[in-house]
């Protein structure tokens, strides 16, 4: 013949399986033409995934209950992921197990306010609680996670106990070392094996300091709030305190970045977290507002990504460490003033404790299946994150992905005080307009500072 | 396809030695005349050369190159066939690039010529500048002694072709045509030659040409001596005549432009040696993957935004890379058909033939199915190409599994049926009838009456955005969403009864043809047309887009025009058809399908150029087609007539690679529900159709230009402010000029260009003249512009002398002599 024809001649072998336990034949063809309303579908296709992050938002795991009293002090162990000490205004002493979600050893450790608790690092073999009645008592975690509630438990006593002769308002221990701090009136230095503190440090006048936290990274430094006001960076190495610097509001609660060494963030009483670089105090690197009232306490993930909050309005926000507003608010009905949240070692939890004598579980993120899942599935939640990274922001992706609801005081609570800074952002602009010579021009991440002292 | 890739190949490997090599067996020098489309002639002839002359090495230097062009005349003369000469000619006009290129070439041989020439061409009115080329060449020739003009022959030979392409745009080879004809009647002594001076322009003195004859003689002689040598313009030991020298060193200095400029030539010649060194195919693809240029980030302040695009640009490229590679792994080859006796045309193979020539497993596409009593039938395919939806004017539907040749259900309405269309699956079709349009589901059960839809003519679904369009004789169209069961939008044409509605597949805008002849656009968030386009002086029958929504079919009784969407232009027109298109399709791989009366000619690339005959033409023998639908995925064309349907094979119309998570004819009916509800998922809103699909990737300026009109407000405002300074600005101005204070009294807030009072003739022209062109009349033109501004600044200073002296004069109180004129007094 002299033609030759050739037509499109599918075989079914190539296009069907062959038995009904095969997986499906699949064919793709790349060429754009065959896929009309590319971007218009993916488009959806990312708004979908906005929503159904939305759909699936599921934070709170369990509600853990067992206190009597609010909880005040929260820890986690160092070692073993399950572990978390908490301790109440009442004294008592409780070690959990997030697996079973129970108590695994109690203990009535002091007879008033447990201020801090901290466990000995990196073994985490004990662990010590400061208190109100100006002792210090070690405990060894073998010792108290026998007979729970049984007759003995009267008989469970610290190791040690370590009397302080000023009080007591927090503690740390030391990353590697046998030593831990503790603030008061002046910061002291102790030593497991000495009854006294073998160091105090003050920064001139008496301050009583509150929080205190060593640096992960640089193990020989530590900071301490004051109720001065101040953030205070302290070397053990050195018998004089390093720097520094007094704030508008005082601070409750200080962590440090583990991944960046130099930084760490403050949580403070003027509804905000400060990051600051620990060379240079006199202005922050990066404001976090959202909370609608006093900040109680900050920690990082060991991501060093990210970090979460708890506030005296009720609610625990999640903020990414370069962001100033919130990744997402976490809040129950029946959630009072949280006073701790920490995370767990391997980021994927956060724990808090409130003033309503309960330890609740949460997920870092809201809608993350916990369980495994399998290859297809993670392709396609990976699929969806690069969407929504993709389209993100586009203004109907944007507002739903922001979008967090919030309890009817707490939202109204928002609003007023929406205005009340845009009225004085008002005024602000007017003084600068009207009287110039009135205003000082001083940079945001200046502003909520008062001096740095050297 | 394949012929594509074929002359890919050929043309690629110019560049490298190998493939010259390689080219040189297959090319026959008598061959070559024929076979100009594929290969250059300039190839040809090099591997002639290097044929004759067994030369090695392939490159040359640019003094060489300028030898050659210096010999043209003289090669010409020699051996050299007509055959080759026919070559040029084709060569010249297909090489339009090549052409642009010669044209700076041209320049400067003109601008270092003229000054010389122009006295000797007195003689001849050239206005082409090759010709003074060639004289150039000639008189060259001449000052050259007669050896030396013969060694620098036969590299020249390769050369010819290039350079003569050079010299000849396509205007200009007709001026050249007229004078060869001239020419010739002048030159006795040329035609005395038996070789044809076709291109030897007739500008040669009779001495010179005298000469040229006698060197010719000798030349062949001496060719046949410089066939043992391989390297003759290297063989500067052989001839070691001073002139010849002498005559290598000029070149040489001229050669070495030269050279720069072929480089430039070869590559704007040959776009298959590109930057990337990638094929003209992998290019395409590489552009079609990436979806276009990418954003530029040069202007992008932000070190962050920057970065990120560029990562994303990076992605997107890399992106394109991987589906280059993938789509090289494609299952499917494009069907195709292959005549191996040229002059035959495809368009007389019959779908007997194809039938024989296809294997046995595919003959079953190629069937016939008889049914007279219900009338002239319509048709339909399923998205995925599996099903078959036949609806008779008198209420017969069924519904047909096609390839497997089964009904999947079969029912009469006992109504008239006008239109149907499958909406998103197969299970579900919509009806137009008399009155009413039903919804059936593929057990033939009514599911819907949508009474909305009354006296509906046509249907038409919108698979991504779920939406039942319609317009009927009401002449408003209307879409429906299926899912929800909302109107998503209704709008009235306004032009009468309608019974043609297509969709355009890349935006999913309806496109309505009307009575008068108009093609009007709608979309159903706009109550008006998007666009209308006047088509035809007669009742448009049928209209089809193509897949990448840039051409527009539209027929009206024999007339069938292609359209480009973009431009809203005709591209051209179809041939005389034999009988009245009633309906026509568009394939998914650009095939265009019309009827003509019982006819159906199918045409192939017909959509980008015209085409003079179809690629393949079928007749029904009797019996008009009511429709005409290509099966997609398939090498299928559906054609439903007066007494039935028919399904012709058309190898290369259908989409030979599926993509599963589009359109899946294998899919189970498990896969078929997963896609309905992802396909539920991703409906897209009917506030989505716009011309442009892609707005959504886009920046909205709308925002900068509501802050633009702002400003614009701002300065109106403003203005009285902007004035005064204006004034100011004019008083202090004043001083100056006088033509200045008018113009500011005109302009007011907004400065205005100055608006030229009195047209100057002369710099208009040069302005009207090609801008990159530079040739005898505008630099006249421009001489004389130059002159006429000497002359006033001389006519100013005159004055300004006279003024001076006048004052002079006054001031002192003298007479006034004539003689004070000439005396200077500064």
């Amino acid at each position: 013949m002299d033609t030759e024809i050739k037509i499109i001649s599918r075989r079914r072998k190539k296009y069907v399986r062959s038995t009904n336990r095969d997986i499906n034949i699949v064919h793709r063809n790349p060429n754009p033409e065959s896929h009309p309303f590319e971007q218009a579908r993916e488009y959806k296709r990312a708004l979908n995934s906005v929503k159904m992050d939305r759909i699936f938002a599921k934070p709170f795991l369990t509600a853990m209950t067992g206190h009597i009293d609010g909880i005040y002090c929260l820890e986690r162990h160092p070692k073993y992921l399950s572990r978390v000490v908490s301790a109440s205004a009442d004294g008592e002493i409780r070690v959990w197990d997030l697996m079973r979600r129970k108590t695994v050893a109690n203990v009535q450790a002091h007879n008033q306010f447990i201020r801090g608790i901290t466990i000995s690092k990196p073994n985490g073999n004990f662990f010590f609680s400061c208190s109100d009645d100006q002792t210090i008592k070690q405990w060894r975690f073998s010792d108290l996670r026998s007979n729970v509630n049984s007759e003995y438990q009267k008989k469970k006593k610290p190791i040690s106990t370590f009397i302080s002769e000023e009080t007591l308002r927090g503690i740390d221990h030391h990353w590697s070392r046998h030593t831990f701090v503790t603030s008061g009136d002046t910061v002291q230095v102790w030593d497991h094996k000495r009854s006294k503190p073998f160091q105090k440090l003050t920064f001139g006048t008496t301050e009583t300091s509150s929080a205190i936290k060593f640096s992960p990274v640089q193990k020989n430094i530590f900071a301490a709030a004051g109720s001065d006001r101040s953030v205070a960076l302290y070397d053990l190495k050195i018998s004089t305190p390093i720097r520094k610097v007094i704030l508008k509001n005082q601070t409750n609660a200080i962590s440090w970045n583990p991944m960046e060494a130099f930084n760490f963030t403050v949580a403070n009483e003027d509804h905000n977290c400060y990051t600051f670089d620990m060379r240079r105090l006199d202005r922050a690197l990066c404001i976090h507002n959202g909370h609608l009232n006093a900040v109680m306490d900050v920690d990082y993930s060991p991501t060093g990504r990210e970090f979460i909050t708890a506030s005296y309005d009720h609610t625990i926000r999640i903020f990414n460490i370069r962001s100033i507003s919130s990744r997402d608010v976490y809040h129950t009905r029946r959630m009072k003033r949280v006073f701790v949240a920490k995370y767990s070692a391997d980021s994927k939890f956060i724990i808090s404790a409130s003033d309503d004598m309960n330890i609740r579980l949460w997920k870092s993120e809201a809608s993350k299946p916990l369980l495994p899942v399998d290859r297809k599935e993670k392709n396609a939640i990976k699929y969806r994150e690069s969407l929504k990274k993709r389209y993100g922001y586009l203004p109907e992706i944007r507002r739903i992905s922001k979008h967090r609801h919030l309890p009817r005081v707490l939202y109204f609570m928002k609003q007023q005080k929406k205005k009340s800074l845009q009225a004085r952002a008002r005024k602000y602009r007017n003084m600068k307009m009207n009287n110039p010579s009135s205003v000082k021009q001083i940079k945001m991440r200046k502003r909520f500072i008062v001096k740095q002292l050297k | 396809m394949n012929k594509k890739n074929q002359s890919i190949f050929k043309e690629e490997p110019i560049t490298s030695k190998k493939n010259k090599s390689r080219n040189a067996k297959p090319i026959k020098p008598k061959n070559s005349a024929t076979k100009t489309k594929k290969t250059p002639t300039k190839q040809n002839q090099k591997n002639k050369n290097q044929k004759k002359n067994s030369a090695t090495k392939t490159k040359k230097t640019p003094a060489k190159q300028n030898k050659n062009t210096n010999n043209k005349n003289q090669n010409q003369n020699n051996k050299q066939n007509q055959n080759k000469n026919k070559n040029q000619k084709k060569n010249v006009n297909k090489n339009k690039n090549q052409n642009k290129n010669q044209n700076s070439n041209q320049k400067k041989n003109q601008n270092k010529n003229q000054n010389k020439k122009q006295n000797q061409n007195k003689n001849t009115k050239n206005k082409n500048v090759n010709k003074n080329k060639n004289q150039d060449k000639n008189q060259n020739q001449n000052k050259n002694k007669n050896k030396n003009q013969n060694k620098n022959d036969q590299p020249v030979k390769s050369k010819i072709f290039a350079t003569k392409t050079k010299t000849t745009p396509t205007k200009q080879n007709k001026n050249q045509n007229k004078n060869k004809n001239q020419d010739q009647k002048k030159n006795k002594n040329q035609s005395k030659n038996k070789n044809q001076n076709k291109n030897q322009n007739s500008n040669q003195k009779k001495n010179q040409n005298k000469n040229q004859n006698n060197n010719q003689k000798k030349n062949q002689n001496q060719n046949k001596n410089q066939n043992k040598n391989k390297n003759q313009n290297q063989n500067k030991n052989q001839n070691k005549n001073k002139n010849q020298n002498k005559n290598q060193n000029k070149n040489k200095n001229k050669g070495k432009n030269q050279g720069k400029n072929k480089k430039r030539n070869q590559n704007k010649n040959d776009r298959r040696t590109p930057r990337r060194k990638w094929s003209q195919e992998k290019i395409g693809q590489y552009k079609k993957f990436t979806r276009g240029s990418g954003a530029s980030t040069q202007h992008v302040k932000d070190r962050k935004l920057r970065g990120m695009m560029k990562s994303t640009e990076r992605t997107i490229r890399r992106g394109a890379l991987l589906s280059i590679k993938s789509s090289q792994y494609l299952q499917e080859k494009p069907g195709y058909i292959k005549v191996k006796n040229k002059s035959k045309r495809t368009e007389t193979i019959t779908q007997k033939d194809i039938v024989k020539n296809i294997e046995i497993g595919d003959q079953y596409k190629n069937f016939e199915l008889n049914l007279r009593t219900f009338g002239p039938y319509i048709s339909e395919y399923s998205h995925n190409g599996r099903f078959l939806l036949l609806a008779g004017k008198k209420g017969h539907i069924s519904l047909i599994d096609w390839m497997r040749s089964n009904q999947l259900t079969e029912f009469h309405v006992e109504e008239q049926v006008r239109d149907v269309a499958f909406l998103q699956n197969e299970t579900l079709f919509a009806v137009a009838q008399k009155k009413y349009t039903y919804i059936y589901d593929n057990k033939g059960m009514e599911i819907h009456e949508l009474d909305n839809h009354t006296d509906i003519n046509r249907l038409d679904f919108l698979r991504y955005h779920f939406l039942l369009a319609s317009v009927g004789n009401a002449g408003i169209i209307q879409w429906q969403d299926v899912s929800t069961g909302e109107i998503a939008g209704k709008a009235q044409t306004k032009l009468g009864p309608c019974d043609c509605m297509r969709q355009n597949p890349y935006n999913a805008v309806m496109l309505c043809g009307h009575i008068r002849g108009v093609v009007t656009m709608w979309s159903p968030s706009v109550k008006t047309p998007l666009a209308s386009m006047y088509v035809h002086k007669t009742k448009v029958n049928d209209i089809a887009v193509d897949r990448t929504g840039n051409y527009l079919v539209t027929a009206s009784e024999e007339v069938v025009k292609v359209w480009d969407i973009r431009t809203y232009k005709c591209l051209h027109q179809l041939p005389y058809l034999k009988g009245v298109s009633r309906t026509l399709d568009i394939s998914q791989t650009g095939m265009l399908a019309v009827s003509e009366g019982s006819r159906v000619s199918i045409w192939k690339d017909v959509l980008k150029k015209p085409k003079s005959y179809p690629y393949l033409r079928d007749s029904l023998g009797s019996g008009y087609i009511e429709r005409v639908r290509f099966c997609p995925y398939e090498d299928v064309l559906g054609v439903s007539h007066m007494n039935g349907f028919r399904s012709l094979v058309i190898p290369g119309s259908g989409d030979p690679n599926i993509d599963s998570f589009e359109a899946n004819p294998f899919r189970t009916l498990k896969q078929r529900s997963e896609t309905t509800v992802k396909q539920l998922l991703e409906k897209l809103d009917p506030e989505m159709i716009s011309l442009d699909p892609k707005f959504i990737g886009k920046v909205d300026t709308g925002a900068s230009k509501v802050r633009n009109n702002e400003l614009q407000l701002m300065e109106k405002a403003n203005k009285e402010q902007s004035l005064e300074r204006k004034r100011r600005f004019s008083k202090f101005s004043n001083n100056d000029d006088d033509d200045s204070s008018t113009n500011n009294d005109q302009s007011g807030a907004v400065i205005t260009k100055k608006k030229r009072k009195n047209k100057d003739k002369l710099k208009e022209k040069i302005r009207k003249m090609q801008r990159n062109v530079m040739d005898q009349k505008k630099e006249k033109l421009i001489n004389r512009l130059e002159r006429r501004k000497h002359r006033k600044e001389k006519r100013k200073e005159k004055r300004k002398e006279k003024r001076k002296n006048k004052n002079q004069g006054i001031q002192k109180g003298g007479e006034f002599r004539a003689l004070n004129r000439f005396s200077k007094r500064f």
